[in-house]
């Protein structure tokens, strides 16, 4: 009877606890006491998270012999094509270079940006999602774009604490991106996430030419994402002719799993 | 005041483990569930109110770093410790290797399947989306099965250090003696 009493009495106390940080956290009284904990402790978290991504890559990347095999064909394939468009690059930039100036023609864009430290993952393990160690203090909000070192768009800011920042990744199931592939037709379209593995545009109608390494940049429709950021390119095209649509698998050239800096793109100066 | 520090000391461990380093690692390791473990092994091996409190700052901290709204894995983590401590409580009646590592079962699929639930929940106020929610089950059981198994794995690692510097998970036997 007594253990009863005690057990029960363990259950409603905790009840009451979690009831409580509830209510303490929704009024905003926890937010000083959260702040600090984040802050305390993202620097320690940004380390251990690199120690972590190299203790990964350098010991535990399985992968098999014929994974490597086809990598390798697939970077033989690549390097031709590269050494390829090299030369047909040098004659273009000449050629460019010239018409540039008799056009007078500058792209003249300019972003103001947030370069941000990753300093973890989503803890539900449930979606892919980057915490960053800045947030609304250095002027960030949710929508924003965010760049790879590289250059590439890897997501969009979905969530805003005082000094840290939430990023879907593009891969994720709930992101949502509007596109433009730099084909002939410049096709527009929405790109979705798969279940973390990559990324697909959906809808687009039979007769647009959709080609395999054609570029997908943002279409600049979405009121904070600028047009013209690089994502990927067409990894794959899956068309069906009895369908009325077909679909564009998209591959990035970011290792999504691999990201220590990234850039958030708070707006453009024109 | 020892107590205390080395108490803040395990929480900033496991935490900094669970958040920072489990994460980074390749795929199906990324999938360990730190804090689940550790919490398991604690209401197992000491009193249950000591994984209760650890749970709740454990949960309040990972909420911090969670895109879930506030209070999913506070929630998940309590419910969970629940279930188990009713087992463990009515079902089960020694410390040993069997019930950890029955325990840490238990708990990751009760800790998932509430998970689940809220973000099928989630997901579906978001998206409207049938067939994404049939295409996100079918990948978040393959995740389930991998974290159950490393889950399981990682409890018998534990309970096999902890064996060897303790004495609190060795059975204690009378000893009679022959006239």
């Amino acid at each position: 009877m007594l253990y009863l009493r005690k057990s029960s009495r363990l259950i409603i106390l905790t009840v009451v606890i979690v009831g409580l940080l509830f209510f303490l956290h929704f009024i905003g009284v926890l937010r000083p006491i959260e702040n600090f904990a984040v802050w305390s402790s993202k620097s320690i978290f940004h380390s251990v998270y690199k120690a972590s991504n190299f203790v990964s890559e350098r010991f535990l990347d399985f992968k098999s012999k014929q994974d490597l095999i086809k990598e390798n064909q697939e970077l033989n394939q690549r390097i031709n094509k590269l050494l390829k468009d090299k030369s047909s690059c040098l004659v273009a930039e000449d050629e460019n270079e010239f018409l540039r100036q008799q056009l007078d023609f500058v792209q003249d864009r300019e972003f103001d940006f947030e370069i941000a430290r990753v300093i973890g993952k989503n803890t539900d393990k449930t979606q892919n999602v980057l915490i960053i160690d800045k947030g609304g203090k250095s002027g960030l909000e949710v929508g924003l774009p965010v760049l790879a070192e590289q250059g590439n768009m890897i997501g969009k800011i979905i969530k805003v604490r005082e000094n840290s920042a939430f990023v879907l990744l593009l891969n994720d199931d709930l992101s949502r991106v509007a596109v433009k592939i730099e084909n002939k037709s410049r096709t527009m379209g929405l790109m979705e996430g798969e279940f973390g593995l990559g990324m697909k545009i959906k809808l687009i109608p039979q007769i647009e030419e959709v080609k395999k390494e054609d570029l997908v940049v943002t279409s600049g429709l979405e009121a904070k994402v600028p047009g013209n950021l690089i994502i990927g390119s067409v990894h794959e095209v899956s068309s069906e002719p009895e369908r009325l649509f077909k679909t564009a698998s998209v591959k990035s050239q970011v290792d999504f799993s691999k990201i220590f800096l990234v850039n958030v793109i708070k707006n453009e100066i024109k | 005041m020892l107590s205390v520090l080395r108490k803040i000391f395990i929480l900033t461990a496991v935490l900094t483990f669970h958040i920072a380093f489990v994460p980074a690692l390749s795929a199906p390791m990324s999938l360990l569930n730190v804090v689940l473990v550790f919490l398991i092994f604690i209401s197992v091996v000491y009193e249950f109110y000591h994984s209760l409190a650890y749970g709740l700052v454990m949960g309040l901290f990972l909420d911090l770093y969670s895109a879930l709204p506030f209070g999913a894995m506070l929630l998940s983590l309590m419910i969970t410790l629940y279930v188990v401590y009713k087992v463990f409580q009515h079902l089960l009646t020694n410390k040993s290797f069997y019930t950890l590592l029955g325990l840490t079962g238990l708990a990751t699929i009760v800790y998932n399947l509430v998970l689940y639930f809220y973000l099928l929940l989630f997901y579906f106020v978001q998206t409207k989306d049938k067939e994404l929610l049939v295409g996100l089950s079918v990948q978040k059981g393959h995740d389930f099965l991998w974290q159950l198994l490393l889950n399981l794995v990682f409890a018998a690692l534990l309970f096999f250090v902890f064996n060897s510097i303790s004495r609190k998970f060795k059975a204690v036997f009378i000893e009679a003696k022959r006239n």
